[in-house]
């Protein structure tokens, strides 16, 4: 049940009323099974895989913590990793290294016909596989213990808040919050709502209504000109990152009326003043994983800096999806940060030169454009329905001459002009909120002001879902992460 | 700022934190929220069809009728309430609705009857029709009803899926994109403030002066389609016991009705089953059964009369409903 239906705010409000009305010592036997009703609503059978991916990490902890050193504690380790990353390579990847490898066979002059395998994705296998896997290296590398209590271990992996599209949680950070016994609190359920609102506003006013224009124009590249490409590429960075934070908001808003803290996942990313800002700023859940488990153990910045750094993004790209425009896209990030740390130095001694003061608005300001000029550019190869495509729009975009502004109307972009007119002061409006939100705790802006004031707040919030939510016979997306 | 909209940084006093001070500020909120969900279903209420002749209909002063015509266009159509009132002394209207079958034709006379008290009822049987393509029919008779407990019981009635139910029970999952067409929240804004009371001009009876073309009547002779769709099962005849049941209650004299049909049109169907089931039904229930389909020589609709009396094979024109309204108005003037 998508997180934006009619469903999910029955599910929910029976969620909690039930959990609170339970002793404490059944409330995580309740969680477990609300997790797994949630999640069999999208595919019951693979429920099943989730609990194998379970199993599996929570024997590997534990063998793993109870070998005193030699190889069978790597042994555990990598039984569980291979089993995992093979069960989610089989799901999302097999069909695509298959089929790059016949291409690759025929250059080479063999002929070889893949073997296709028609299996549906289960819905956010990368998100748990990860969480599970990174349990495990946590305890191989010291950082955790085991936990011995199975039922709260596959809790963990499970809780429906964040298990189709995150945050990735870390064990030390949700596991022990199982263990406090929390009593309802109308502060906190006021404060959660008030974060799923936000991430409503975010999904089915913002996200959804850009997706019009955005699928429009991506869709079908050969019927569109250099300009569209500029608009619907800016506004898809608007709307993926609306899509994901806006699912990130409802999964903490859900987990803290329960009582429970999830990590931050969006850090207000388009604010960054660098790619490197960028990256702690977007999926910060994926990011920090990746740093932890992949980049220190590749080394970190000690040694092969930039080749670890090209490595994460190489592999964030392929988190993403089985598709060379998301490797393409994750080596351009990758790219991106590598010459940052190159030309440091230079951007040092132009500043310099010129007198540049850092950190001042004007020059964050500027910073921040360059920045969202490159994110974007790189979306382009993560939207791109192909290679193919890819290459098309690139070729339009760099075209300068007088085809480049044709046609610019709202009837080409498939929006009439009032959708486009809200979907443009929606993203000011969003940039406003978060420049204030970069200096101010909004919530705690809000709550101080008077009664009459808040309520204000929250009919304004509620007449924006209503009026201008893309719900109901409009249409609405899909969640975009719901695909990795 | 990290986690902006966080309660660790905010400590409340100690009165607000009271649970009932807290549930009576959740309950005003609620009520709030309600209010506003309220204003918005009848400010973005799509201006359809039935929307308007079903705001037509209750413009009506309170107790102005005393014979009223009930169903959907074959009732709106076949009776003009103004020749009918050369025969008998009384108040009659045609308040039939586009698309509407026979389920939310009981939640309608629900409905009317709180503003009306006819003495006789008369309901066109072509309600009892259903098939696959009549979605949009019932989303607009549906979307019609303002929101309301009743709305919510006819809803979970008609729709076997709760959530569906939910669905239909709220127009704006429909109608919330009109906030781009002022024209039609200055027209709700007006009907709600009562600066709308629009009427009638033929108290009900809808005009058509057109016979059949030349193609239309070529089409029907052609035409190999011979499902008629009048559905006598156990959902149709539920509903028709309630609407029985209420008249009955409300001491109502309900007659049943079948319009004419283009006779081409009527070969083509098996319609003698279903006028036998009809009448089964009625005379099980008490209930006066006029089907003009066996009433062609008393009605005076000759064989030659059919491409004039007729707008389409279902409908009939403004002389066709003239014959039909006459001797309607005769049966109702005779003694019972």
């Amino acid at each position: 049940m998508l997180f934006n239906s009619l469903q999910y705010a029955v599910f929910l409000v029976l969620a909690v009323f039930i959990y609170f009305i339970l002793p404490f010592r059944f409330r995580w036997i309740f969680l477990l099974g609300a997790s797994y009703f949630f999640y069999m609503c999208w595919n019951a059978k693979y429920a099943l895989l989730m609990l194998l991916s379970t199993v599996i990490t929570y024997l590997a902890s534990i063998l793993i913590f109870r070998t005193k050193g030699g190889k069978l504690r790597a042994f555990y380790l990598i039984f569980s990793l291979v089993i995992n990353l093979g069960i989610l390579f089989l799901f999302k990847y097999f069909n695509f290294f298959n089929e790059t490898a016949a291409d690759l066979m025929l250059l080479l002059g063999v002929e070889y016909q893949p073997v296709r395998l028609s299996l549906l994705l289960p819905v956010g296998i990368s998100f748990y596989t990860f969480q599970a896997v990174g349990y495990s290296i946590d305890v191989y590398t010291g950082k955790s213990k085991p936990q011995t209590h199975f039922g709260k271990y596959a809790l963990f992996v499970s809780f429906f808040p964040q298990l189709v599209a995150g945050p990735i949680e870390r064990i030390e950070n949700l596991y022990p919050q199982f263990n406090k016994n929390h009593r309802f609190d109308f502060d906190r359920m006021k404060s959660g709502l008030l974060m799923i609102a936000q991430g409503l506003v975010k999904k089915v006013v913002i996200a959804d209504r850009l997706a019009v224009l955005v699928n429009t124009v991506y869709n079908s590249p050969d019927r569109h000109q250099g300009f569209h490409f500029v608009v619907a590429t800016a506004f898809f960075a608007f709307q993926i990152y609306c899509d994901f934070s806006g699912y990130s908001d409802i999964a903490v808003g859900s987990a803290r009326i329960l009582g429970f803290e999830l990590m931050q996942n969006f850090r207000r990313p388009y604010l960054a003043v660098s790619i490197g800002d960028f990256w702690k700023r977007w999926h910060v859940s994926l990011t920090t994983w990746f740093r932890d488990n992949v980049y220190i153990a590749l080394g970190g910045n000690r040694k092969r800096h930039l080749t670890n750094i090209m490595v994460v993004f190489l592999a964030s790209g392929l988190w993403h999806g089985a598709n060379l425009t998301f490797i393409i896209w994750g080596f351009l990030n990758g790219i991106y940060q590598v010459a940052g740390i190159k030309l440091k130095p230079l951007f040092t001694k132009i500043r310099e030169l010129f007198g540049i003061n850092n950190g001042s608005f004007l020059h964050n300001g500027i910073r921040r454009i360059i920045t969202f000029i490159l994110v974007c550019f790189a979306w382009i190869f993560f939207r791109a329905n192909s290679p193919g495509d890819t290459w098309l729009i690139l070729s339009k975009l760099f075209v300068w001459n007088a085809s480049f502004f044709e046609n610019i109307n709202s009837a080409a972009f498939g929006m009439d002009k009032a959708d486009l007119l809200v979907s443009t002061a929606m993203i000011t409006a969003l940039m406003v909120y978060e420049s204030i939100q970069e200096r101010l705790s909004m919530g705690a802006f809000v709550r101080n002001k008077p009664l009459v004031v808040r309520w204000l707040v929250y009919a304004a919030v509620f007449v924006l879902i209503l009026l201008f939510g893309i719900y109901g016979d409009s249409n609405g997306e899909q969640f975009i992460y719901f695909q990795f | 700022m990290e986690n902006n909209l966080s309660t660790s940084s905010f400590k409340p006093e100690t009165r607000e934190n009271t649970v009932i001070f807290n549930v009576i500020k959740l309950t005003a909120l609620l009520g709030l929220a309600l209010a506003l969900l309220l204003f918005f279903e009848g400010v973005l209420q799509n201006n359809d069809s039935v929307t308007e002749r079903k705001r037509k209909i209750m413009n009506l002063g309170r107790n102005e009728v005393d014979i009223m015509f009930i169903g959907n266009s074959h009732a709106y159509c076949s009776f003009n309430p103004v020749i009918v009132e050369e025969k008998v002394d009384a108040r009659v209207f045609n308040a039939g609705i586009p698309d509407q079958k026979i389920d939310m034709t009981y939640y309608y006379l629900l409905d009317l009857l709180k503003r009306q008290s006819p003495s006789v009822v008369i309901m066109e049987a072509f309600v009892f029709g259903r098939s696959e393509s009549d979605y949009q029919g019932y989303v607009a008779n549906v979307d019609s009803m303002d929101f309301s407990l009743e709305k919510i019981k006819a809803c979970l009635d008609i729709f076997p899926d709760p959530l569906e139910a939910a669905h239909m029970s709220l127009r704006l999952f429909r109608s919330h994109n009109n906030w781009k067409k002022p024209s039609i929240i200055k027209n709700n804004l007006k009907y709600y403030l009562g600066m709308q009371r629009e009427g009638f001009v033929n108290k009900g009876f809808y005009t058509i002066e057109s016979g059949m073309s030349e193609k239309t009547i070529k089409k029907y002779k052609d035409s190999t389609d011979s499902k008629f769709t009048p559905v006598i099962d156990e959902y149709s005849t539920k509903y028709f016991d309630k609407i029985v049941d209420l008249c009955k209650e409300r001491s109502i004299r309900l007659i049943v009705t079948m319009a004419p049909f283009n006779s081409i049109y009527l070969k083509k169907v098996s319609y003698g089953k279903i006028y036998e089931k009809i009448q089964a039904i009625c005379d099980a229930a008490g209930v006066e059964y006029i089907d003009f389909n066996m009433l062609y020589d008393e009605l005076g609709l000759t064989f030659d009369d059919f491409e004039d009396a007729f707008h389409n094979a279902q409908h009939t024109n403004v002389r066709g409903a003239e014959k039909i309204s006459r001797y309607m108005g005769e049966y109702l003037s005779k003694a019972r």
